[in-house]
């Protein structure tokens, strides 16, 4: 019976060639991430003149685009840690999708950094001049930690499927993935003292990644709300990120199980009910980020200083106040409404709420960086009209677009060849859900 | 015989028309004496382009004393971008000042390649600018007593506009009133009562001026009094501060983080560690 379980399990999870889907999905991304390259390269060639960032708005998109990938990068730690540390039980199929998604995003971050200088030649400057007095330095500390441990929590676990994969159809000793798999898992042999081990390591890695985890996005906040400026100036800006972190990345989660469940057949390993559980999860984060939304703003807007007036009116009836309404309402409210009942908890209600949080998450990093630069408390004198507005040119388009593709190419990849649901620890706990007394 | 006469009207309009290319210059000369300081005579050279004034860059400027003669030359120098040229009385000259209760300048600016030559004249009346710092029963008083030479001797000069002032960094700050106008005894006077920093030692310089008057050119006259707060030097830049240089760090800010970094690292270590040992037990045969 236990063998019967194994072979399917394995049979189910194994990752299998793209289809046309596959295919066509791959391409596309392959074709945005060499656009963006293009662009890029012309920015290295003119400099940051390309992009519509003036004297005002200083930060714009890649900024904000840097900091959605810091946010969403957070559920590596909200899934995997704390699911892990507080035994729920269901997590198990969203622990790698969660993990992939942190890598990439994480690694799309520290690019998106390097993309906002205008002399990325200098990048080493960073580190041989650094001050530890700069939060920029801080970030540049906590993103490199958490990087290499988001790649050690994904790389333990992944450990025990390694020597399915070598055995596995894909296995041609010869070919790349064969000699991937030997590199990385051939040594694997299931020994007492090796689980022991890499149990030690993941019990290790989950208690350390959460508070890096929130480093990493506290940090990002203090990128802001060190900085004297309208909507900036607040001591509440970490957790208000924080939350706002775990929200995308809970999004994230979710558009990335609806895909991957359809793609390869998974229904039988993310089922309804882990749809169902995120849903709640879900609702409680939008709930959460929601009431610092009202911190934020509400407080600001009662008392409407003058010198943050500009701002405030920009966002609620002003140059933003479409994008704005629309981001708290599609991508918060509009979320717990549909998922506080049992039928919007379903796979495609939950999916397309996914899509909402992540996106209206975009554009949330956009109207908390760009309108803030837009309303300085000192305004510049006689600087062009032009500067006090903000629109990305389409070079900026492109280069964003294919970091987001980078990083979504980046989980296709991994889905192509490692299973995105781990196979061993799916079968411990079917077999011991058929023996539990053993 | 027609046509000889179309081709020398056509060279005379030529002529006339690169004379009319070169810009009119308007030079002004203005007379300035600091304190006990050789005079100053500064000149300022512009041409009207469109509605608008241009300095004239790098053009030669003669200053002569009474009329323009080789002899009369006070000095020879050139306009510095904002058009300006100053020069400096020099001594020779003070003494043949010092003579007279009037003086006549000529300023003479020479022809250039895009400006014509142009020249001004100067009138001055010979006078002097005073001042005096009082203080008494925590009063303290600006006193400025501005007279001028007549029938040989320092007669005052009433209902003239004179400003106090303190001098700061950049410009001169009013003390009370923007201008005051002089009194029969040529005395003007303002109690001071400004809470300003000074130098180190709480020094402000102080003082009277006469600004652009027609007979009597700028006068200033300064004095240094420590009636300002002695100002603390901010030396917070070399010292440990988070605003300090790289090598400046707070030692709180050096010590704690790089703490957690060891311990966190420390621990990314020892997961490697775990790795090398998960990696030797597979080696082993068994």
């Amino acid at each position: 019976m236990e063998n019967v379980v194994h072979d399917k399990v394995v049979k189910d999870l194994m990752p299998a060639r793209f289809g046309k889907a596959g295919v066509i999905w791959t391409s596309t991304l392959v074709v945005l991430c060499i656009i963006g390259l293009v662009a890029y390269i012309e920015q290295l060639r003119e400099g940051l003149s390309i992009t519509a960032m003036r004297d005002y708005a200083s930060w714009g998109i890649y900024i904000s685009n840097f900091v959605f990938f810091v946010a969403i990068s957070l559920v590596g730690s909200l899934i995997t840690a704390i699911f892990r540390l507080t035994n729920v039980q269901w997590r198990t199929p969203l622990t790698r999708i969660s993990e992939i998604i942190a890598v990439a995003a994480i690694i799309f971050a520290a690019i998106g950094i390097i993309i906002d200088m205008g002399r990325p030649d200098r990048l080493w400057h960073l580190f041989v001049y650094s001050r530890l007095q700069s939060p920029i330095i801080w970030d540049v500390i906590v993103i490199t930690t958490y990087l290499v441990l988001s790649v050690l929590f994904l790389y333990f676990p992944l450990l025990p499927d390694l020597p399915l994969l070598i055995k596995g159809k894909e296995a041609n000793p010869k070919g790349f993935a064969g000699k991937l798999y030997k590199f990385l898992g051939s040594f694997w042999k299931g020994k007492d003292d090796q689980r022991k081990y890499s149990e030690t390591a993941i019990r290790i890695i989950s208690v350390m990644i959460i508070p890096v985890a929130l480093s990493i996005h506290t940090v990002t906040s203090w990128l802001f709300a060190t900085t004297y400026r309208p909507g900036w100036d607040s001591t509440n800006f970490g957790a208000y990120f924080v939350s706002g972190a775990f929200l995308v990345g809970a999004g994230g989660v979710v558009i990335a199980m609806y895909v991957f469940r359809r793609a390869y057949h998974l229904e039988e390993y993310i089922t309804d009910k882990h749809f169902d559980n995120m849903g709640k999860v879900l609702v409680m984060l939008a709930l959460l980020y929601l009431y610092f939304n009202l911190n934020e703003y509400l407080v600001p807007a009662f008392k409407m200083k003058k010198a943050e007036e500009h701002h405030l009116k920009s966002l609620f009836t002003g140059e933003y106040a479409r994008l704005f309404w629309s981001v708290i309402v599609l991508g918060m409210i509009v979320p717990v409404i549909v998922l506080l009942f049992k039928k919007g908890r379903r796979p495609l209600p939950m999916f397309i709420m996914g899509i909402l949080v992540v996106v209206g998450a975009w554009y949330k990093r956009f109207l908390i960086v760009t309108p803030t630069l837009l309303s300085p408390f000192l305004p510049m004198y006689d600087v062009p009209e032009s500067y006090t507005h903000y629109h990305p040119t389409p070079a900026e388009w492109a280069i964003t677009i294919s970091t987001l593709s980078g990083a979504l190419l980046v989980i296709t990849l991994f889905v192509r060849y490692f299973p995105i649901i781990p196979i061993q620890e799916t079968i411990e706990e079917r077999e011991a859900n058929l023996n539990p007394n053993s | 015989m027609k046509y000889a006469a179309i081709i020398l009207t056509l060279l005379i309009c030529g002529v006339s028309a690169t004379a009319q290319d070169k810009a009119t210059v308007r030079l002004g000369l203005t007379f300035r004496k600091v304190n006990d300081e050789p005079p100053v005579l500064r000149c300022e050279a512009k041409t009207k382009t469109g509605k608008r004034f241009e300095p004239v860059e790098n053009a030669t400027v003669n200053i002569y004393f009474s009329e323009e003669d080789n002899s009369n030359l006070i000095g020879t120098t050139k306009t510095n971008g904002k058009g300006i040229a100053d020069v400096s009385m020099p001594a020779a000259f003070i003494a043949r000042m010092d003579s007279s209760a009037s003086w006549h300048f000529v300023a003479t600016l020479a022809e250039g390649e895009t400006y014509k030559g142009a020249s001004a004249e100067a009138d001055i009346t010979r006078a002097r600018l005073q001042v005096d710092f009082q203080e008494a029963d925590s009063t303290r008083t600006i006193v400025a007593i501005l007279s001028e030479w007549k029938d040989g001797k320092w007669s005052p000069v009433p209902q003239t506009e004179v400003k106090l002032i303190v001098k700061t960094l950049f410009s001169d700050l009013p003390v009370g009133e923007d201008t005051y106008s002089t009194d029969d005894e040529g005395k003007v006077s303002s109690t001071f009562d400004m809470k300003l920093p000074g130098d180190a030692e709480g020094n402000l310089t102080l003082g009277a001026k006469v600004e652009d008057h027609e007979a009597y050119g700028t006068l200033f006259a300064t004095g240094k009094m420590k009636w300002g707060t002695p100002a603390i030097p901010d030396d917070s830049f070399s010292k440990r501060t988070l605003w300090a240089s790289r090598d400046k760090t707070p030692w709180w800010l050096l010590i704690g983080p790089n703490l957690i970094i060891l311990a966190v690292w420390g621990s990314i270590i020892y997961l490697v560690y775990l790795f090398v040992k998960i990696r030797r037990s597979g080696m082993q045969k068994t």
